[in-house]
């Protein structure tokens, strides 16, 4: 059997994801021996048209961006949104939050209106094309990347935590953060990053997107009890547009 | 004669952009350096966000240099709120900060550059054709990732940083293992600039003269404190009059802001910071310095992927210095206390790339008013053009293939952020 | 077997013994709370605990397990850990709990891998020195055990008593060195910990007896509770995973990249979790949270412990403080239960032991449940007092829950009831409802807060259970000003304890009265004018009001004035009740019903109640 061929694509992002993939280090050589990489511009300059499973990193927020992600979409076998921004939109889904005219002005000042700056709407890649798989994350987690490539190598459909981040926070043994009256997002935030923040002694703010179901309105009441206002945890819910 | 060079998405460089050559009967026609990158606005979208989380948005600015942009937002809220930290808070930073810079040269120069140098399209083949170079690679940036991790909580986009100080730091213990895994590498550091000083030759020579703008603190080699230099002025000018510096515009071929100040553009980076601070380089990079005959003000742009082998060794150096200085006071758990308040504050920092500004302001509770941010490669994009603008005249004669490739390397030594600048 | 007395200095001693010998797992501080974790020097250990935050099981069914290596062939190669080691400090409860693990990881299908580490391990247990806010064990009878260690520690004074109760113990007894004899009075006054500590560790007030939940919960798989209460469920597994009986988990493969090789591992799970009873083609045998959430109260009160004949909650208290929103109190729940499988209009006998005037119109009254149960009531509740023949009347609990077994009354006589109240006497019977209402929030947004207490005349009755409360757990808070004015000199209630807070660090007391005789000497004047005599960091501050009406709007303009946000303010209110349970309309102010919705409100959420102030 041949390796399926790989290869990688970026829009609107940090491309940090991406470095998570050369982050793999030593394994990356592992990587290389199951997936034949054929395209990745950020890392290499060989290019192909012929491809089995594509990585989407970054959202989506031209239309151009969206002509050239169902291109991709045409030719790929499977794919993968790579990292938070893919996933759900990530931290550039704030925009969706701003008046766009205002937002160019207070970027671009007296050149806003000039028409090559002109955007859309942030999307996440499923708002366009059909996602067969998500890696959540920002950046995405290099070890879970590494277990879900292996999964789709064997034809398998990585099992991903559908929990939140608290389950992993309290196998940490962790203290939690809201003894220390801080606004955590863990009870409504996907787990799969090992409780990274609040091992860290900080509040999660919902890298890795909401898990389905959650419940706002718990939020709101334990917030209100531990002195904080609906608006602080708004706020912080709009970091990684969970829902 | 007609020549075209149209390169849609330079390939092996953070970020989107083209390089456009149409030449008609020996005549240029067109030279650009285009970016297209998707803007992202974050100008914007950290306007009305709270100073708790302004860090956690913009570090996403860029995946490279997101230590760089965290520590330049941190400070600059710091300034901006009147928030002082510890001398251990800022020598921990300069630690996390210092990871970054070794972990992102060592990134460009040995998966980016190197393939250029050893003739191969990206580091793929090398795995097979030069094993033991990819491995001393891998090894380093192994080491600058685990390094960055330890301080930052995580090697992209960090987690501990805090207006104040620290919501982690690492035990003594921690530390004394890096300085055990530092002190180790610089043998490792020796062979990597040996591998290159043997491939040096494949560096194109192509000289302009340019202004170079860096950091500046008398006495040190500075990438986290002090003033702004230029190597055309003999004063420096102080970061929060950076707007003055800078002279952001907009050209039609970029959805990123260019930058000029004494001339038509500007360059920042490991170069310029050569150029500007090579009297405060340290034993070893000296050494390096040396053995390439580099000097200050070298003119040469493809030569800042040297001047980033150079910095490797500064950096290792320096921060075995400062693991030395951290370990004999011992580390203290310090409370985070900042409280907010209202003002307005710029953080200035040294990328990898280039020096990068960040300015806040903030109301009373510590909602962001507005912010001004500046990327390195902001500043490098103009000079690129200039350098595309000079460069290929005297390339005319060689074939479509070697002017793509030439250019590509100019575009590739900058080590530009892309995405970063497009912000 | 042989007991020993160690002192601190052969305490630790022998600590570094074992340290030198093997691998110990003993508890000790990560930041403000505890954790079982691998001791590297004995001064680290920290046997004045009062609760982990997950417990020892993690030692025997490790958060995530290597269960074996396999070959995609088929070859598998299980994996073990044998290495032995000393798990030290365990509470009681906790010792329980492994016992039960043990009994359902040998019985029927044998799990080898929980039973090599379990038999791998030296237990050291430790009495309880310390009880946490939530525990509960001593209604579980597990605030002490018999067995299920190998050495038990209790500490006497300044040193402890070692017994080891199995060969293993023995064995390892015998290498502490600079060891004393326990003397008969050494037991004695272990006997006295033990007794005592079954009294202490009930600081969450279970009303029912143990056994008599599988009967309660047998009739409240509808109850309304478990809609209501799941309604903040975060579906978090919080409450699974730090409790020591849970032992569900989760089963994963992972290949290496060699794509041939792998393991199989085994993680913690919890019924709690969305996901947990999901099977192929979407369905989801407990798709609802208030499904999920009811789980697991039957499973530790009617499955388990029908099959095992003992609970499979041993009362730690953990899964209470591990909750964000505060909703896996077992025995909140279990106590509501257990109330609604009764009349709520049926009167609880219960027993004065203590009347006495307290000013010529107020009485106080201590008394106990007839049934043995305690009261379970929070600050700031009340109860329906009834004597039949008479009726009924609502009276606040003045005494804090922190005072065991009993609860206390302030009662000034103003017509039918509580003139025949006032004629009682110690020994007689009433009829006790509830408790009933909202509570002052001592348990969350008052901690680590200051705390303003302003009371007017018989205000303090009910003021008083949170300030009790508070000075039981004087560190969760910071300072506390107590205001409270009276009409005369003669008015005053508990004028020893008032002098005695006054006299607490960090306390503040001012008292003033509206017209005095000779023998005042303090403020005179309203209430209002001791405001500006006390320091207060509005930020920091939450307050307490209670008194009589017309007090309401004068204190609460004066603290608006002063910048104190209305969300930081709790009132108690009173009104006409006869029901107790929100039903009958008399408490009604608008459309909030008293009884149900205060007596205690935020300021802010009935500021805009026409009716109430
Ligand atoms: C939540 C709450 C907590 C209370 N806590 C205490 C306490 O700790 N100690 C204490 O002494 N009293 C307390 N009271 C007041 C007490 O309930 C009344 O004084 C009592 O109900 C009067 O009953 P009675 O049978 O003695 O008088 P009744 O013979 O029923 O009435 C005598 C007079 O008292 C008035 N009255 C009746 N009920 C009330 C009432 N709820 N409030 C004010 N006046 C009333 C009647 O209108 C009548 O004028 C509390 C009231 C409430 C609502
Ligand atoms: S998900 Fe985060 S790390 Fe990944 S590309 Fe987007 S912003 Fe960068
Ligand atoms: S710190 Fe956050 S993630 Fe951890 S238990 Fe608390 S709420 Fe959940
Ligand atoms: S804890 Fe939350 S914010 Fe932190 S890495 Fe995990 S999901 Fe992301
Ligand atoms: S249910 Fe709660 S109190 Fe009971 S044993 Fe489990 S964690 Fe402890
Ligand atoms: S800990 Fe609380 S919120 Fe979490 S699952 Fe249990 S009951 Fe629900
Ligand atoms: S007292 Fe009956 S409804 Fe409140
Ligand atoms: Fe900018
Ligand atoms: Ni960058």
């Amino acid at each position: 059997m041949s390796k399926p061929k790989l290869a990688i694509f970026d829009f609107a992002c940090c491309e940090g994801c991406q470095l998570q993939i050369v982050n793999m280090e030593e394994e990356i050589l592992n990587l290389i021996s199951i997936v034949n990489p054929v395209q990745w511009r950020e890392a290499m300059s060989e290019e192909s048209d012929e491809y089995d499973i594509v990585l989407i990193e970054g959202s989506i927020t031209r239309p151009e961006d969206e002509e050239r992600l169902r291109r991709i979409r045409e030719k790929a076998k499977v794919l993968v949104a790579l990292g938070a921004c893919a996933a759900g939109g990530g931290v550039n889904r704030l925009k969706n939050t701003l008046n766009l005219q205002e937002a160019k002005e207070t970027v671009y000042g007296t050149a806003a209106n000039m028409p090559h700056l002109n955007t859309s709407s942030t999307k996440a890649v499923d708002e366009v094309v059909a996602v067969d798989y998500k890696v959540y994350g920002c950046p995405i987690d290099r070890r879970e990347f590494a277990y879900i490539v292996r999964c789709l190598a064997l034809g398998k459909t990585p099992e991903i935590p559908g929990y939140p981040v608290c389950v992993e926070c309290k196998l940490k043994e962790n203290v939690c953060r809201y003894e220390y009256r801080e606004i955590c997002l863990g009870p409504l935030t996907r787990a799969g990053c090992g409780a990274r923040c609040p091992s860290l002694n900080t509040w999660c703010f919902g890298c890795r997107g909401s898990i389905e179901e959650p419940n706002i309105d718990s939020a709101k009441e334990v917030v209100s009890k531990y002195g904080k206002t609906l608006k602080d945890l708004e706020n912080r819910i709009a970091l990684f547009g969970s829902k | 004669m007609n020549k075209k060079v149209e390169v849609h998405h330079v390939t092996r460089i953070e970020g989107h952009g083209n390089i456009v050559v149409n030449t008609k009967d020996g005549k240029i026609e067109q030279v650009e350096w285009q970016v297209p990158e998707a803007p992202r606005f974050f100008e914007a979208m950290v306007k009305g966000r709270s100073w708790q989380d302004i860090q956690s948005i913009v570090t996403r600015i860029c995946g490279i240099c997101s230590i760089s942009h965290s520590l330049a937002c941190i400070k600059g809220i710091e300034a901006a709120m009147g928030i002082t930290v510890s001398e251990q808070t800022e020598k921990l930073r300069l630690l996390a900060h210092y990871s970054e810079q070794f972990q992102s040269h060592v990134l460009h120069v040995g998966y980016l550059v190197a393939p250029d140098l050893l003739g191969a399209k990206s580091v793929v083949p090398l795995a097979e054709s030069h094993y033991d170079v990819v491995k001393l690679v891998i090894k380093l940036h192994r080491i600058a990732n685990a390094w960055s991790d330890l301080l930052a909580g995580r090697t992209t986009h960090p987690v501990t940083f805090k207006p104040g100080g620290f919501s982690r730091i690492p035990s003594e213990t921690e530390l004394r293992e890096l300085r055990e895994t530092l002190a180790g590498i610089v043998p490792d550091l020796k062979a990597l600039a040996g591998v290159v000083l043997s491939l040096a030759d494949k560096l194109p020579q192509f000289e302009r003269d340019t202004e170079y703008i860096a950091l500046v603190q008398p006495g040190t080699y500075s990438f986290y404190q002090g003033d702004i230099g230029s190597t055309d002025l003999p004063s420096t000018t102080p970061v929060d009059r950076f707007e003055s510096v800078v002279n952001e515009y907009l050209p039609e071929v970029s959805t990123a802001k260019w930058a000029r100040w004494h001339r038509d553009s500007y360059a920042v980076g490991a170069l310029a910071r050569f150029n500007l601070n090579s009297a405060y380089l340290s034993p070893l990079a000296q050494e390096i310095v040396q053995s390439f005959g580099l000097k200050a003000k070298c003119t040469n742009p493809y030569f800042n992927s040297i001047a980033q082998l150079v910095e490797c060794a500064q950096l290792v150096e320096t921060s075995l210095a400062l693991l030395e200085e951290l370990l004999r006071t011992g580390l203290k758990q310090e409370k985070l206390e900042a409280r907010p308040q209202a003002g307005e504050g710029v953080g200035c920092v040294e990328a990898p790339r280039g020096i990068l500004f960040h300015r806040y302001a903030f109301d009373q509770q510590g909602n962001c008013l507005s912010a001004n941010l500046v990327i390195p490669t902001n500043q490098n994009h103009g000079n690129i053009q200039k350098d595309f603008e000079a460069l290929v005249p005297q390339i005319l004669d060689r074939s479509e293939e070697e002017i793509r490739l030439l250019l590509e390397m100019l575009v590739r030594a900058y080590d530009p952020c892309v995405s970063c600048s497009t912000h | 077997m042989s007991t020993k007395k160690l002192n601190q200095a052969a305490l630790e001693s022998w600590v570094t013994s074992m340290i030198a010998a093997q691998r110990v797992f003993a508890v000790q501080a990560k930041e403000e709370r505890f954790t079982f974790a691998p001791l590297s020097q004995a001064q680290d250990l920290r046997l004045d605990y009062d609760v982990t935050i997950l417990p020892p099981k993690k030692y025997f069914l490790p958060q995530r397990e290597d269960l074996m290596e396999f070959h995609v062939k088929g070859e598998y190669r299980s994996l073990t850990e044998k290495e032995p080691f000393i798990l030290l400090g365990v509470h009681p409860y906790d010792v329980a709990a492994i016992a039960q693990m043990d009994r359902i990881f040998s019985a029927d299908n044998y799990d080898v891998h929980y039973m090599t580490r379990r038999r791998n391990a030296t237990i050291i247990a430790c009495d309880v020195q310390r009880p946490s806010p939530n525990v509960f064990a001593g209604y579980i009878n597990t605030a002490t055990v018999e067995d299920g260690f190998d050495v038990l520690l209790t500490k006497i004074g300044d040193s402890y008593l070692a017994d080891a109760r199995t060969p293993k113990g023995e064995a390892l007894l015998a290498q502490a060195k600079n060891s004393g004899q326990p003397t008969v009075a050494d037991f004695e006054q272990r006997e006295q910990v033990w007794k005592s500590n079954k009294g202490l560790l009930r600081k969450q007030k279970l009303k029912c007896k143990a056994e008599e939940l599988p009967d309660i919960l047998e009739n409240s798989y509808y109850d309304p509770i478990w809609e209501e209460k799941s309604k903040l469920c975060f579906s978090c597994g919080s409450c699974n995973l730090v409790c020591p009986t849970c032992y569900c988990f989760d089963v994963q493969d992972d290949l290496n990249w060699d794509m041939q090789t792998g393991t199989r591992t085994r993680a913690w799970d919890g019924c709690l979790l969305r996901d947990f009873a999901a099977v192929a083609g979407g369905h989801n045998f407990r798709r609802q949270r208030a499904d999920r959430y009811r789980h697991r109260y039957y499973r530790k009160g009617k499955y388990i412990a029908e099959k095992l004949g003992q609970m499979a909650c041993v009362g730690c208290g953990r899964c209470v403080g591990a909750c964000v929103p505060n909703i896996a109190n077992p025995v909140d729940v279990y106590n509501r239960l257990f109330m609604s499988s009764k009349n709520i209009y049926v009167p609880e006998p219960a027993t004065l032991l203590k009347a006495f005037p307290m000013t010529d119109k107020e009485t106080f009254y201590e008394l106990r449940l007839d049934s043995g149960h305690e009261l379970g009531h929070e600050p700031g509740q009340f109860i329906e007092v009834s004597l039949p023949g008479i009726g009924e009347a609502p009276i606040s609990v003045s005494s804090s829950p922190t005072q065991e077994g009993v609860f206390q009354l302030v009662v000034r006589r103003v017509g039918n009831v509580t003139t025949a109240l006032g004629k009682l006497q110690a020994g007689d019977k009433v009829g006790v409802r509830g408790p009933f209402g909202t509570q002052f929030p001592v348990h969350d947004v008052m901690k680590g807060k200051d705390v303003l207490f302003v009371c007017g005349g018989i205000g303090l009755v009910p003021v008083r259970s949170a300030i009790k409360y508070i000075m039981d757990n004087r560190k969760d808070y910071g300072r506390v000003t107590i205001l409270y004015g009276m009409k005369t000199p003669a008015d005053i209630l508990f004028a020893d304890e008032l002098e005695e807070w006054r006299h607490v660090p960090g306390v503040t007391v001012l008292e003033t009265v509206d017209c005095c005789d000779d023998t005042w000497s303090g403020n005179v004047g309203v209430i209002t004018k001791l405001l500006p005599m006390v320091r207060l960091n509005l930020k920091n501050t939450m307050t307490v009001v209670c008194g009589p009406p017309v007090m309401y709007r004068f204190v609460l303009g004066e603290l608006s004035q002063m910048g104190m946000p209305e969300d930081s303010i709790y009132i108690s209110l009173e009104r006409r009740m006869k029901c107790g349970v929100g039903k009958c309309g008399h408490c009604q102010m608008n459309d909030v019903y008293v009884c149900q919705e205060g007596p205690v409100f935020k300021h802010s959420e009935i500021k805009d109640v026409m009716e109430a102030i």
